[in-house]
């Protein structure tokens, strides 16, 4: 997966998770939380979709990644730049 | 203009009070701008950053609340608080000096804001809106404690949803107490939400905590809400705990 697909993919899961809200326009160096009020459970429905959906783990002391859409995208790279979107 | 300072009421050593608003009940245009001037500088950033008027609403109402709130006890104007965040980003009062350690703790959901206080001990508190998507039982299963997810399961398959609320609500209050967030474990500490007369919590290495320093409360402030309140009080006497709704510069 390339980074802009990595990015989509949490999009896509960030959109299950904060239904009601258009992501359009998210910023990617600012927090989710600041921007979308998103929670501890949502951090954890982020975690075990990622898990679920493509097998990668995210280990609790690396929670803090999952900061920003820039964090988190530069923290799954390299676990994720050899999976195939299907 | 700012508000002037309201009568100070009283809150005795082994009191904890919590203030609720349904922010969704707020709609008045001039309130909401009297609001708008208790933020400082910061919080006015920080609101602003929230992309949905909606958040920016919730955002402003949980302040005034807390502002307010923290202006009940003490002789201080609400836009005059100051905070200072620990290094997980917990906030707690810096200024003004008003004679004791007055400690709060905020929590906001969907049509619920609640801030608890209490004066010089650890306080968490968490409320949640029970209808909200998250993959719960997932999530309990994933990483909640074995010895809860056995309690959890044990309710009847259709009120495991509505029960998960209890546990959530709960570890987050101990988290929040600890001033930590995720950095604490889920699964290496368990509340008993049916031990009698009340809550207890288990800890498992490496976490170590003293249960009996740990005092628990549940409440349903709505139907649709789950509330729980962790604090540290190592003592047999049980803190009392009054929950009471407000509109934030009105009553």
């Amino acid at each position: 997966m390339t980074t802009a697909e990595i990015r989509e993919e949490i999009i896509d899961i960030l959109e299950n998770i904060a239904p009601d809200e258009d992501l359009g326009g998210l910023k990617d160096d600012v927090s989710f939380r600041e921007q979308l009020s998103l929670d501890s459970m949502d951090f954890l429905d982020i975690v075990m979709e990622l898990r679920k959906r493509w097998r990668v783990q995210v280990p609790e002391e690396d929670y803090q990644n999952l900061r920003s859409m820039t964090s988190t995208v530069t923290y799954l790279e390299p676990k994720m730049r050899d999976l195939k979107r299907a | 203009m700012s508000s002037p300072a309201q009568p100070v009421e009283p809150l005795a050593g082994d009191e904890v009070h919590i203030w609720l608003v349904d922010p969704d009940a707020i709609t008045d245009p001039a309130l909401l701008a009297r609001y708008a001037e208790l933020l400082n500088p910061e919080e006015v950033a920080r609101r602003d950053r929230y992309r949905f008027d909606k958040l920016k609403h919730d955002f402003l109402v949980a302040r005034a609340l807390v502002r307010t709130t923290l202006s009940r006890y003490a002789a201080v104007r609400p836009a005059a608080w100051q905070f200072e965040a620990n290094q997980y980003g917990r906030p707690e009062i810096h200024s003004p000096a008003i004679g004791g350690r007055l400690r709060f703790n905020l929590s906001h959901t969907r049509g619920l804001a609640a801030v608890a206080v209490t004066w010089d001990r650890d306080l968490g508190v968490d409320v949640e809106s029970i209808d909200r998507r998250n993959s719960t039982l997932q999530i309990a299963r994933r990483f909640f404690a074995p010895a809860e997810v056995d309690e959890l399961m044990s309710f009847p398959r259709g009120e495991q949803g509505r029960r998960f609320f209890d546990y959530w609500t709960l570890k987050e209050s101990y988290i929040k107490a600890r001033g930590m967030g995720l950095a604490l474990p889920l699964d290496q500490f368990a509340f008993c939400t049916q031990a009698r007369p009340h809550v207890t919590i288990a800890f498992t290495p490496p976490l170590e905590d003293d249960p009996a320093a740990w005092q628990f409360f549940q409440d349903t402030p709505s139907p649709r809400h789950r509330l729980a309140l962790g604090i540290r009080h190592p003592a047999h006497d049980r803190l009392r705990v009054t929950t009471r709704w407000t509109t934030p510069l009105v009553d």
